[in-house]
């Protein structure tokens, strides 16, 4: 054997042949690599595994800078665990994806069919093609979207199919997405991620570009809302950050140009829906809902759920909002329409369905029932009615008592379940530590009403070794998915990787029209950053002091300064467990427990950015990643470790500063992310200043206090080494030249409230007001008289001040903020004559 | 024929102001063959910047209300006259045919007669009443093979009455099923759900039915039960009769002393009111219901 053949993973050699009965989309009968494999094989028995470790590397580290997550529902620890993404794409050879996309268009147009029908005339019911049950049983069935026909027209536009392929290699359809469909925004990712990685092979195969189905997806928003005098305004309504797939809702939001809102974001008012932004309500024409229907409208659809909009189904009867999908249809997402949907696609159009369901029996149905129970070691049970709800059972591998104990489940109540035969999955080869291993596959795709027809989307995702009926549901996140390859037959020829459409915008237009909740989330998150920049520089002179050759007074510096971190809260006021100086500074570096530390602060940071992120140049975003990975697990947690990591936390934010100050549009935005950095500084100094100055302040204190507020160059070009308390006070609180005094951040936040809309009929608002007072106040302090004798006249200045601070935060909250809160369902009002605490 | 004026008050009181709610009320009495609503009013403080007035899935009127004025106190005031008729299917029960018909053969024509598709829709699990063995297990002795439905009905019904205790702070909205069934207590409209959920559990369909009782009988009649706030019983499907109401609360057949205001599958389908609010804390809510007879044999009645 040549060297080669043993460097190479040898795809072939290692790879056993696939079990009878179960298609292997990799190796033909013979075991040789398929035609449409051989470029790939070719490509993999030509790379060193330290060649493929590169370029799994690199993957991983495109994905990690995307931040591309997923949560995990109902895992205790399942937020945000990594995306995974095999290095080696599914390449599905042209023909037999084109009789799959051949059937997945038919489907979706009898889908569609079947959703107009069971929301219109019920001639499905009444005929008798699907039994009643189904619909009129269906929990997700939604009177309340009965008797009107939604804008758009009762259509399926936006649509997910999970398949997976049987021995043959044919398709069948395992699950219909037809509610929010997800993961989109993955297979976008995955192909950006892995055509960049592989583009030579990516050229090779000349693999059809996923570009023009986003586009479809915008033409079909477009299509339905033409508003004549504005442009339209089209938002992504995400159940938030909790939600699995929250990652895609912020991409796909950035990559069409969209709005992300969450549903307190939005309000209908007389039947319109609105966006709530600083300038008031501004009409939203469609909504790409990513929110199940039953958690649409809490009034309507479903009372305990905060998700949604109250009155959003009122809006959409009246004609006054687009839906994709329209309300309603998720109904249709039961298992138990699996069996019906060909007779249905008869019905409607005299053919049967090309791409079939997977062998699917509903047990509501008598005769179902008598097979499903004559088949029970072959099939696998699961709820036919509410999807996601209980596990799936396979008698085969149920002792008989549980076997007894289920069939008598499955005899009280046959109409909630349905029986399925899996069989054996198609398998493909996946990378895995450096070796290779089969793999079970399934894929999910997508389409996209254009016109009167469907385009599919070219590729989709593939996940490995997972149960093939709910490929975006299920905690089995870890395994890899596979980016799909279809081959457009030429080869490519140096063209460009895929690539996002142009580069994010940072700010998409004049910020009066953001959400209320971003601006909110911007003004912290000014604020947070602002914090960890005052208690950082506090604790590198506290550092610097420790290490080495500081002088004999530096440790009555380092312990004032833990009195300022203490009065900060970087550190709990009092400490139990009586740590050492070193070990209180470390904790106020390190500690993940409470969120004042530089650790706690970053976590909100990131939290904050996360949920603004798709406002947030990239750059900034990069930013904002690397401040978190600067507290990912380290070894050691030392001084040096925590010097090390104030520098570049300090040098980060600069950094940030610097992206915003340059770059970002002078918006209300801005001007809120602004805002919370001043509010910060300002009461950050004061305390830091009434900290530091405190009784029997001596020269090394205020030393500290200059060079933790970056103005020691500056008092020393006014008045050489001469350190006095009234002119360190001036430079820091009342100067009005100093960018760092007190005085400047309460001048800079006049000047913003002053640009911000009016929400009272007065002259000032009460921000406005509260600022004025405070400016004042400090202008007019006679500084040498008020830092004579004992101080008192200092300290209660300084009170005063810090006060008339928070008293504007809260002004801000309430005038702009205030209605961001989420909605609460109320007690119902019934024959209770008693009074009812809720 | 009996004619009454209907007053159903309810105030929700918050915490801290409410800044914007927004309400479905189903407070309007239902039209139909044997009652007709006279004069409907509804009267809100603070009134509400939107109100729409429509009908729901099942044709009970019903009003979105929505108020955007700071407030920490909202009340609404519904007041209605309503004539109320005697029910034609009263007079039919004594049919022989009808009572020829056992529950077994209307659980099937419901099954397979698609021209019921309608009246099957009462038939299958809804919100606030789902399948549960115990339903079955407690409607099993009245539904013996062959037996009439309508005499398998009104046993339950009785039963119902005879085997739970109305205890009024027993239970409230949220209250499951599966607990009222547990513990044999409850007010009227868990009886209308356990009388419900029975009848379907044998294949059969039951309407839940919220609306009044007279509240100051005629002399010489005892007071109903549950005649001070809204009530609520049960419509059961009778094929070849229609809808026949049956009160489990009173163990009685409704008639004239009955004022519906609106039918659904349960009581989520049909609450009075409900809402949800933006800001507003912690609330309380509270309901006052007053039917008075207003007809000339109203005040015969008061008059000896």
């Amino acid at each position: 054997m040549s060297s080669a053949a043993s460097r190479s993973v040898g795809l072939v050699a290692e790879l056993p042949p696939a079990p009878a009965g179960v298609f292997d989309e990799y190796l033909s009968g013979t075991g040789a690599p398929r035609e449409h494999q051989k470029l790939l094989n070719d490509f993999v028995r030509g790379a060193s595994p330290q060649d493929l470790e590169r370029l799994v590397s690199a993957l991983r580290q495109r994905i990690a800078a995307q931040e591309v997550t997923f949560n995990i529902l109902g895992a205790p620890d399942g937020s945000n665990r990594p995306w995974q993404l095999d290095l080696l794409p599914l390449v599905i050879e042209r023909s037999r994806w084109s009789r799959l996309s051949e059937g997945l268009v038919q489907r979706a147009r009898v889908l569609s069919a079947v959703y107009a029908d069971l929301y219109g005339e019920r001639r499905l019911i009444r005929e008798g093609v699907i039994p009643a049950q189904l619909v009129l049983g269906n929990p997700d069935f939604a009177r309340a979207c009965c008797g009107y026909v939604p804008l758009g027209g009762h259509r399926l536009h936006l649509y997910a199919c999970d398949v997976g392929a049987d021995a043959q290699g044919e398709f069948q359809v395992y699950s219909d997405r037809v509610a929010a469909p997800a993961g989109s925004g993955y297979a976008l990712e995955n192909r950006l991620a892995l055509g960049g990685v592989l583009s030579g092979l990516f050229n090779d195969y000349g693999v059809q570009r996923l570009r023009r189905f986003f586009s479809a997806v915008d033409e079909c928003v477009h299509s339905l809302v033409r508003p004549i005098e504005r442009q339209a305004r089209v938002v992504v309504l995400s159940p938030g950050l909790s939600d699995e797939s929250a990652f895609e809702h912020a991409y796909l939001t950035r990559y069409w140009g969209y709005e992300l809102v969450e549903g307190r974001d939005l309000t209908v008012r007389d039947r319109v829906v609105y966006l709530k932004t600083l300038s008031g309500l501004k009409k939203v024409d469609l909504v790409i809902r990513r929110v199940h229907d039953r958690f649409c409208d809490p009034v309507r659809l479903r009372e305990d759920s905060t998700l949604g909009v109250a009155g959003l189904v009122e809006a959409a009867a009246a004609g006054n909002v687009v839906l994709l999908n329209p309300l309603g249809i998720g109904a249709l997402e039961a298992p138990g329409f699996k069996p019906y949907l060909d007779a249905a696609s008869r019905f409607f159009f005299g053919d049967g369905l090309s791409l079939p369901s997977v062998e699917t029996h509903y047990c509501g149905d008598r005769a179902a029932l008598a097979h499903a129970r004559g088949h029970l070691e072959e099939l696998v049970f699961k709820p036919a009615l509410l999807e996601r709800s209980g596990p799936v059972v396979r008698p085969a591998l149920l002792s008989a008592g549980e076997r007894e104990e289920f069939l008598e489940r499955l005899d009280q109540n046959p109409g909630a379940f349905v029986a399925e035969r899996w069989s054996g999955l198609s398998l493909a080869p996946v990378l895995e530590n450096g070796s290779l291993r089969r793999a079970s596959v399934a894929l999910r795709t997508f389409l996209c009403r254009r016109d009167d027809d469907y385009l599919v989307m070219p590729g989709g995702v593939a996940r490995s070794d997972v149960p093939p009926d709910g490929l975006f549901l299920t905690g089995e996140t870890e395994r890899a998915s596979k980016d799909v390859w279809i081959s457009s037959g030429a080869q490519l020829g140096g063209r460009s990787p895929p690539s996002m459409p142009d580069g994010p915008i940072e700010l998409r237009r004049g910020g009066l029209e953001l959400p209320s909740r971003l601006l909110d989330d911007l003004y912290w998150l000014g604020r947070y950053i602002e914090r960890a920049d005052v208690a950082a520089r506090l604790l590198r002179s506290a550092f610097d002091r420790l290490n080495g050759e500081a002088p004999d007074d530096a440790q009555l510096g380092v312990s004032r300064i833990v009195d300022a971190l203490r009065a900060t809260e970087t550190l709990p006021a009092s400490d139990p467990t009586e740590a050492d100086t070193e070990g209180l500074l470390l904790t106020a570096v390190f500690d993940a427990g409470t969120h004042t530390t530089l650790h706690g602060l970053m976590r909100s940071v990131h939290a904050l950015s996360r949920r603004t992120r798709s406002w947030l140049s990239r750059s900034t975003w990069q930013t904002m990643h690397q401040l978190i990975a600067l507290f990912q697990p380290v070894e050691a947690r030392g001084v040096r470790e925590a010097s090390e990591v104030i520098d570049r936390l300090l040098i980060l934010l600069a950094s940030l500063r610097g992206a915003t100050l340059d770059n970002m549009v002078r918006s209300h935005a801005w001007r809120f992310l602004d805002m919370g950095r001043r509010v910060e500084r300002g009461t950050m100094m004061l305390t830091v200043v009434r900290a530091m100055l405190a009784p029997g302040a001596a020269r090394v204190h205020m030393e500290l206090l200059l060079e933790s507020a970056d103005s020691l160059l500056t008092y020393r070009s006014r008045y050489l080494s001469r350190l006095q308390v009234a002119p360190v006070v001036d430079l820091l609180v009342t100067d009005d030249t100093n960018p760092r005094s007190v005085v400047f951040q309460a001048s800079e936040l006049a000047n913003h409230v002053e640009a911000l809309p009016r929400l009272e009929d007065r002259p000032r608002s009460r921000a406005q007001r509260r600022i004025i007072a405070l400016q004042s106040s400090l202008l007019s302090l006679d500084v040498a008289q008020a830092c004579s004798a004992s101080g008192a006249g200092l300290r209660s200045a300084l009170e005063t001040a810090s006060g008339l601070f928070w008293e504007f935060s809260d002004d801000v909250e309430q005038a702009f903020f205030s209605h961001t809160v989420p909605l609460r369902a109320l007690a119902s009002a019934a024959w209770i004559n008693e009074d009812l605490e809720a | 024929m009996a004619l009454y004026r209907v007053r159903h008050q309810t105030i929700y009181r918050y915490e801290t102001p409410v800044l914007h709610a927004h309400h479905l009320a189903h407070l309007r009495p239902l039209d139909c063959e044997y009652q007709r609503p006279q004069r409907v009013f509804l009267e809100m403080t603070p009134a509400p910047l939107g109100q729409q007035q429509s009908s729901d899935y099942f044709g009970n009127a019903c009003d979105v209300l929505e108020v955007f004025a700071p407030h920490d106190r909202f009340e609404i005031v519904a007041t209605s006259e309503i004539d109320v008729l005697d029910r034609p299917v009263l007079g039919r029960l004594e049919e022989r045919q009808l009572h020829g018909l056992s529950w077994e053969d209307a659980a099937k024509s419901l099954r397979l007669d698609t021209s019921l598709v309608a009246e099957r829709e009462f038939a299958f699990d809804s919100p606030l009443v789902r399948s549960h063995p115990m339903l079955r297990d407690y409607a099993a002795p009245s539904f013996t093979r062959g037996r009439g439905l309508i005499d398998a009905v009104l046993e339950l019904n009785d039963r119902v009455h005879d085997e739970f205790s109305y205890e009024p702070l027993a239970t409230d909205v949220s209250t499951p099923l599966a607990r009222v069934m547990r513990e044999r207590r409850g007010v009227c409209q868990d009886f209308a759900h356990v009388l419900i959920g029975s009848l379907r559990s044998m294949g059969l369909a039951a309407r839940y039915i919220s609306g009044y009782l007279e509240t100051l009988p005629p002399a010489g009649q005892p007071r109903l039960v549950g005649s001070d706030a809204s009530h609520a019983w049960v419509s059961a499907f009778v094929p070849g009769l229609g809808w026949l109401d049956v009160d489990p609360t009173n163990a009685l057949l409704p008639n004239q002393s009955h004022v519906t205001l609106a039918f659904g599958r349960d009581f989520s389908d049909v609450s009075p009111l409900k809402g949800v609010v933006l800001g507003g804390g912690r609330h309380n809510v509270h309901v006052g219901v007053d039917v008075h007879r207003l007809d000339a044999s109203a005040d015969i009645d008061t008059a000896t």
